[in-house]
């Protein structure tokens, strides 16, 4: 795994993080698929 | 240390912070009872502390907005997926002795959303803890 960076798409925000805050995290694969998938983050430069 | 009124705690469930979509938090942690009694003059009986069962349990208003309460808790129970839990009391002031904040993994074994005609949408979801660690109280 390496780091990524996110950023926070929804309102309920994301592990301490904001709505509209970027952040770099090694996040657990299966913690990043499920927070995609729910709206609570994007990969930045990533699918949307 | 100061009684409490409770408006500012903090719930987050999957990294997500729910506090604004709960209503009641109560922590169960509980060792069985094993009763280790001999015989003896008095007809006491004697106990040891057995297995420790621990739980969580959340009054959510149900919300399905994106990353709200169904979106987050509903994926967790239908793939049996282990999540974190957290419940800070204050969410004002940082954790400490004064303010420690109870952490966990833990799995929704059961999900039971409903609705009442005029009343608010509320259900209570149990976060029951899943592995050796359990839920507990850490000050830092």
């Amino acid at each position: 795994m390496s780091k990524k960076t996110y950023v926070v798409t929804a309102e309920t925000g994301f592990d301490g993080h904001e709505k509209g805050e970027e952040f770099e995290a090694e996040l657990d694969e299966e913690l990043e698929q499920r927070a995609i998938e729910r709206g609570s983050i994007k990969e930045k430069g990533g699918k949307k | 240390m100061p009684k409490r009124v409770s408006f500012k705690d903090k719930i987050t469930v999957d990294a997500t912070d729910l506090s604004n979509f709960a209503r009641s938090v109560e922590l169960s942690s509980e060792h069985e009872r094993v009763d280790v009694s001999g015989f003896n003059p008095t007809g006491s009986n004697e106990y040891l502390a057995g297995t420790t069962e621990q739980s969580v349990t959340v009054e959510f208003y149900g919300a399905y907005g994106v990353a709200e309460v169904h979106a987050i808790l509903y994926p967790l129970h239908k793939n049996r997926t282990t999540c974190s839990f957290k419940w800070l009391p204050d969410s004002t002031v940082a954790i400490g002795p004064t303010n420690p904040e109870l952490r966990g993994n833990c799995q929704v074994l059961s999900y039971s959303p409903g609705s009442t005609r005029g009343e608010a949408d509320t259900y209570e979801v149990q976060f029951t803890a899943s592995d050796a660690a359990g839920l507990a109280f850490f000050t830092t």
